[in-house]
C-alpha cells in the first residue's frame, strides 16, 4: 500500500484551493457544489479499494471531517451572501474567505489521513492558521480581538506541542520520518524522562488546540465571532481532532511510562473542562457563546471517555460524531438568528424565535434538546457509554462528579433556551422570513440529529470498534 | 575551539538575544533581535551539519537563513511600519523583576535539560532555559508588536530545540515548519496593521481582554 493511497482525497481540497484562487468570484458557488460532490464521493472509495485510510480511526475521523467540511461549504454560500450584506465584502475578500475555508477543510482531513506525527502537527497548525484568518473575516473589533487571542494562545501551545511530539516519538524509539502511527513491535529502547516531559508538553500544546480547560480561554471568543460555518467546523471537528492526536500520542507513550499517567492527565483536563463549562454556561447572553461553552463541556467529555479507556473510548468516538452533528446544527441556526435579528452584535434581547422564525427556532429547540443529552437522541447514548466507561474502570467518584457537572450544564441550557425560543407575556413577534437556502442545510442536519447519530456506527460497526481498539492503552507496569 | 564550546557559545548567544528581546522598547529593535536569533539558528544548524555529518541540516540552515533571517522580517515590516515609531507602554512589571524571573526560569530549564539524555546535554539545557525565557515573554508583554515578535522568536527557539533533540530533521516536516513560521508572520502582519487602524494604540490591553 503506498502513501498516496492513504491520502489522495486530500488532492480534492488542494485542487479547490488553486482553482478558487484563479476562478472569478461568481463561479465560486458552482465550484463549491462540485467540491462537495467530490468530497462526499471520496468517502465511498474504500468500498472499491481505491482509497485505503491508514487505519480505522483515520477513516472514522476522515468521515467526520469530510461530512462536516461539505456542510460548511454548502452553508457558506447563503450565509456569506447574507454576511456580505452587513459588511461590504468585496470580491477579493470573498475569494480569500473561500480559499481559507478550503485550506481549513483540507487540513482537517489531513489531521485524519496523515500517518506521521510531525505531519499531523503541521496539519493541525494549518487548521489553526487558516481558522484564525476565518475568525476575523468580519473585520470588526471584537472579531479582531478574538482572532488575536486565538492566535497567541493556540500558537504558543502549538509550539509546546511540537516539542512534546518530538520528545514522545524519540523517547519511544520511533523514527520521526516513519509513515505509521502505531507503536513499533518487538523490543524498543525507551527513554522514560523524555517521554514524561513530552507527555506534559503535548498535553499543554494539543490541550490548547482542543480548547480543554485551563487552555480554553480563546475558545468562547473565537467560536462566537467566527462566521457560523467556521464556528461549527471548529467546534465539531477541529477540537475533537486535536484530542484524538493527543490520545494517539498518549497511546504511543503508554509503552514507556506507567499507563495510568497519560490516562490521568486526560481525566484531569476533561473534568476541569466540565467544571469550567458548568460554571459559565448559565451566564451567557449570546447564543453562539452559549454553544461555545457547551463545546468546552463536550470536548471535556470526549477527553474523559478516552481517559477512562475500555467502553469509554467507544463512547468518546461516538461522541465525536454525535456532538459534531448537533453542534453544526446549533451553530448554523445561531448564525441565522444573528443574521436576522441583531446583525453581528450580541443577542441578549432576542426572544420568541419559535414564533418569529419557526424553522430556525424549531431546529434550535431540536438541537438543544439533543445536545443536553436527553434520550432517545444519540448524544445521550454516547454520554452514557462514556459514563459507563468511568464506572467500569473504577473511577466512581470522578464519574459522579462528571454527572453532577452535566446536570448543572443541563440546568444552565434549559434555563437559557426558553428565553430565546418563547415570547414573554402577550407581546407578539413579527414574522421574519429566512431564505430556504439557509434553512435547507439545517433541515438535513435536523434529520441527521434524529436518525444519523446512531445510524453511522450502526452501518459500519466493525470500523467503529476497530477505531476504538487503536486507542486502547497498554501499560509497561 | 572544540565542538562542545562552539555549540555552547552559539546557544548562549540565542539565550542572550532572547533575554534582550524582553527588554527592548520598540518594534525596530525587536526585528533586529529576531533577525540575529534567526542567524544564530542558521549557524547552529550549520555547526550540527558539520559535526554530525548530517548533510540534510545544511538545507535546513539555508532554509532558516532564507525564510527567517530575510523572509519573515521583510513580511513583518510591510505590516508593522505603523508601529515603527511606537514605544512600549508602561508596564507594572519592572525590568529588574523581569530579569529575576528570567534567571529563575533559566535555572529551571537547566534542570529540565539535565533530566533528558542525548546529544550535548549542557547545550540542550541552555536551549531549554532559552525556551522558557521565550515562553515567559509571551506572558509578560502586552504591546501588539512585542507579542508578535515574541511568538516568532518562540518559534525559532522551539525549532532549534527540536532539531537539537533529533540532531536531524526530516526534510518535508522541516520545510513545512518553516512554512508555518511564514504563515504566522503573514497573519501577525495583517493583525498589527488592522489592530493599529482599529485602536490607534500599541497596547492591546486597551482593546479589552486579549490575553488568555
Amino acid at each position: 500500500m503506498t502513501v498516496l493511497e492513504n491520502i489522495w482525497p486530500l488532492s480534492i481540497p488542494m485542487a479547490a484551493i488553486i482553482v478558487a484562487y484563479f476562478l472569478p468570484v461568481r463561479y465560486l458557488r458552482i465550484l463549491n457544489g462540485f467540491v462537495i460532490v467530490c468530497l462526499l464521493g471520496s468517502l465511498f472509495l474504500p468500498l472499491w479499494h481505491l482509497f485505503h485510510p491508514v487505519d480505522a480511526l483515520a477513516y472514522w475521523f476522515d468521515i467526520t471531517a469530510t461530512v462536516f467540511g461539505a456542510f460548511a461549504l454548502w452553508f457558506s454560500g447563503p450565509y456569506i451572501e447574507q454576511e456580505s450584506i452587513w459588511h461590504p465584502w468585496d470580491s477579493r475578500h470573498l475569494k480569500h474567505y473561500y480559499v481559507a475555508l478550503y485550506v481549513f477543510v483540507g487540513s482537517l482531513m489531513a489531521m485524519a489521513l496523515l500517518a506521521n506525527y510531525l505531519l499531523l502537527w503541521v496539519a493541525l497548525e494549518a487548521a489553526t492558521l487558516s481558522s484564525v484568518y476565518l475568525v476575523q473575516s468580519s473585520r470588526t473589533r471584537t472579531a479582531l480581538e478574538a482572532a488575536w487571542r486565538y492566535l497567541m494562545v493556540t500558537e504558543t501551545g502549538g509550539l509546546a506541542g511540537l516539542l512534546g511530539t518530538v520528545l514522545i516519538v524519540l523517547g519511544t524509539g520511533r523514527n520521526l520520518g516513519a509513515w505509521a502511527l502505531t507503536p513499533p513491535r518487538g523490543h524498543i529502547p525507551l527513554d522514560a524522562p523524555m517521554v514524561f516531559t513530552g507527555i506534559f508538553l503535548a498535553a499543554i500544546g494539543y490541550g490548547a488546540k482542543a480548547g480543554l480547560a485551563p487552555f480554553h480561554t480563546w475558545l468562547p471568543d473565537a467560536h462566537s465571532e467566527a462566521p457560523a460555518p467556521v464556528s461549527a467546523l471548529l467546534s465539531g471537528v477541529k477540537l475533537a481532532g486535536a484530542v484524538l492526536i493527543l490520545d494517539r500520542l498518549f497511546t504511543l507513550s503508554s509503552f514507556a511510562v506507567p499507563g495510568f499517567w497519560p490516562h490521568d492527565l486526560l481525566l484531569l483536563l476533561g473534568i476541569l473542562s466540565l467544571v469550567i463549562a458548568a460554571s459559565f454556561v448559565a451566564f451567557q447572553q449570546d447564543l453562539k457563546r452559549l454553544w461555545a461553552y457547551s463545546s468546552v463541556e463536550h470536548i471535556g467529555l470526549i477527553a474523559l471517555g478516552l481517559g477512562f479507556g475500555g467502553i469509554g473510548v467507544l463512547g468518546a468516538l461516538l461522541h465525536v460524531w454525535t456532538h459534531g452533528i448537533n453542534k453544526t446544527l446549533l451553530f448554523y441556526n445561531a448564525g441565522t438568528v444573528r443574521a436576522y435579528h441583531h446583525g453581528l452584535s450580541s443577542l441578549p434581547a432576542t426572544s420568541g424565535l419559535l414564533e418569529s422564525t419557526p424553522y430556525t427556532g424549531g431546529l434550535l429547540a431540536l438541537g438543544a434538546t439533543s445536545i443536553v443529552g436527553l434520550p432517545p437522541f444519540a448524544p445521550f447514548w454516547s454520554e452514557w457509554l462514556i459514563l459507563m466507561g468511568g464506572i467500569a474502570s473504577g473511577h466512581i467518584i470522578l464519574t459522579i462528579a462528571a454527572i453532577l457537572m452535566l446536570l448543572a450544564i443541563f440546568g444552565g441550557i434549559t434555563l437559557k433556551m426558553p428565553r430565546w425560543l418563547m415570547t414573554p407575556g402577550e407581546t407578539r413577534k413579527a414574522a421574519i422570513k429566512e431564505p430556504w437556502s439557509l434553512i435547507l442545510p439545517s433541515m438535513v442536519l435536523g434529520v441527521l440529529v434524529v436518525v444519523g447519530g446512531l445510524a453511522l456506527p450502526g452501518l459500519v460497526p466493525h470500523m467503529f470498534h476497530q477505531a476504538a481498539a487503536i486507542l486502547h492503552y497498554k501499560t509497561s507496569s | 575551539m572544540s565542538e562542545t564550546l562552539v555549540l555552547r557559545v552559539t546557544v548562549s548567544a540565542m539565550w542572550v538575544f532572547t533575554v534582550i528581546m524582553i527588554l527592548v522598547k520598540n518594534n525596530r529593535s525587536a526585528r533586529i533581535l529576531y533577525r540575529l536569533n534567526a542567524l544564530t539558528q542558521a549557524v547552529l544548524l550549520a555547526f550540527l551539519a558539520l559535526f554530525l555529518n548530517q548533510n540534510g541540516l545544511w538545507v535546513s540552515a539555508g532554509l532558516v537563513l532564507t525564510v527567517k533571517a530575510f523572509g519573515v522580517p521583510r513580511v513583518m515590516r510591510s505590516g508593522s511600519y505603523v508601529v515603527e515609531r511606537d514605544y512600549s507602554a508602561h508596564s507594572p512589571v519592572g525590568m529588574a523583576f523581569a530579569l529575576i524571573i528570567t534567571v529563575a526560569v533559566t535555572i529551571f530549564g537547566f534542570l529540565v535539560g539535565q533530566q533528558l539524555h542525548g546529544y550535548q546535554p549542557v547545550v540542550q539545557s541552555i536551549l531549554w532555559g532559552t525556551w522558557l525565557v521565550a515562553l515567559f515573554q509571551m506572558i509578560l508583554r502586552y504591546e501588539i508588536w512585542s507579542e508578535a515578535w515574541g511568538l516568532l522568536n518562540f518559534e525559532i527557539v522551539t525549532s532549534s530545540l527540536a532539531v537539537l533533540l533529533i540532531t536531524t530533521f526530516p526534510l518535508v516536516p522541516d520545510i513545512l515548519v518553516d512554512a508555518v513560521a511564514i504563515g504566522m508572520a503573514l497573519l501577525l502582519t495583517a493583525y498589527m496593521a488592522l489592530m493599529r487602524s482599529q485602536y490607534d494604540s500599541v497596547d492591546v490591553r486597551k482593546a479589552g481582554e486579549l490575553k488568555g
